[in-house]
């Protein structure tokens, strides 16, 4: 249910942007993700495949670009990737909350036609 | 093929609604609490708590269910008004939700308090234009909820731990709630409190009482 909107939001802003285009058979929407957005692909994927019926993207596949979860120390400002925000700086051991650089994105990046 | 480039912000449509309901209220000066928890922790409770103690303030509740007006029926029987909205499909309030309550208001308010859908999940990536975000946790739900459900309790201004008084029925262990909670959100100290047993509240309507004395005029 939480991607159920979000799905909608995503029709929504590619409708607004095609809007008095004119476009050919859209068969791809490429879309950026973060492995801490807090949405998941699959459930969004789902989504999809049922909200485009009937609509100009009904031909259409989601093609997800997963970010990864890159963390910066406050301590001694070393970058790094973690699989969650629940992490240990391997230079300096500090292990408290770090600034996340990236991995909570969710942008849609391009559409392509046939 | 042809490619078109899009790069838009899936979440800025509501960002956009969001901050035009922080304009109104700000130009109101009015403040405004978006309540969030599990189904269950005591939005509606701490809410009662809370109009009980501030009598003197003009107040505006708001509340998000998926179905039902069961929560509303409760604070208009403290003669405070209320709103009630239906997601129907939908598992959060989001800004336009908010927005079309604005349309609606007729007066001024001090304070808005909005009861956000059970959830802990989806309503945190939803700004309504609030100015601070409470988060409720119960001691029933466990300790561990941060570790679970991170995004909320790092986004969150207050966390409140109610129905301390079933501590001895719990394993609920402070020490790593706030372990946790040091890896997250370092500015929040959790307030326990139980609305049950009326306890802690002060403090909580203390913590409310110096946002509002925050606000200009
Ligand atoms: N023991 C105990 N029970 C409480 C306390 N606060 C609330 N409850 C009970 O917990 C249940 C849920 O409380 P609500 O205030 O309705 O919770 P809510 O978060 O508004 O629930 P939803 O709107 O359904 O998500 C009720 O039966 C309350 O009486 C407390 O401090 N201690
Ligand atoms: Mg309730
Ligand atoms: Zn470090």
């Amino acid at each position: 249910m939480h991607e159920y909107s979000i799905t909608e939001s995503i029709i929504k802003i590619l409708k607004k942007e095609l809007k008095g285009k004119k476009i050919d058979k859209i068969v791809k929407i490429n879309i950026i993700i973060g492995k801490y957005s807090g949405y998941s692909s699959e459930s969004i994927d789902f989504y999809f495949e049922i909200l485009k019926k009937g609509t100009i993207f009904s031909s259409a596949k989601l093609n997800f670009i997963i970010r990864d979860i890159e963390l910066e120390c406050p301590e001694c400002s070393n970058k790094f990737t973690a699989d969650s925000v629940f992490a240990t700086c391997k230079n300096c051991g500090y292990d408290e909350k770090f600034n996340v650089i990236s991995g909570k994105e969710l942008l849609i990046e391009s559409l392509e036609t046939e | 093929m042809k490619k078109i480039n899009v790069m838009q912000d899936v979440l800025s449509s509501n960002e956009i609604i969001a901050l035009k309901n922080h304009e109104y209220f700000k130009k109101n000066n009015t403040i405004v609490f978006n309540i969030m928890s599990s189904p269950g922790s005591g939005k509606t409770s701490v809410i009662l708590e809370t109009i009980k103690k501030l009598f003197n303030y003009k107040i505006l509740v708001i509340e998000g269910d998926i179905a039902g007006d069961i929560d509303a029926k409760k604070i208009e029987k403290s003669g405070t008004d209320v709103y009630q909205i239906n997601t129907f499909d939908s598992c959060h309030l989001n800004a336009s939700m908010i927005n079309t309550v604005i349309q609606k208001i007729k007066k001024r308010y001090d304070l808005i308090l909005i009861e956000n859908v059970g959830n802990l999940i989806c309503p945190v990536e939803y700004n309504l234009g609030e100015d601070y975000k409470i988060v409720i946790l119960s001691v029933p739900e466990g300790h561990d909820k941060p570790v679970k459900y991170p995004k909320i309790f790092e986004k969150a201004n207050l966390l409140l731990i109610n129905k301390i008084d079933l501590m001895d029925f719990s394993d609920f262990d402070f020490k790593k709630l706030n372990e946790t909670l040091k890896k997250l959100n370092k500015n929040l100290q959790p307030v326990k409190i139980s609305c049950k047993k009326s306890l802690g509240i002060e403090e909580w309507i203390n913590w409310i009482k110096e946002k509002i004395s925050l606000l200009p005029g």
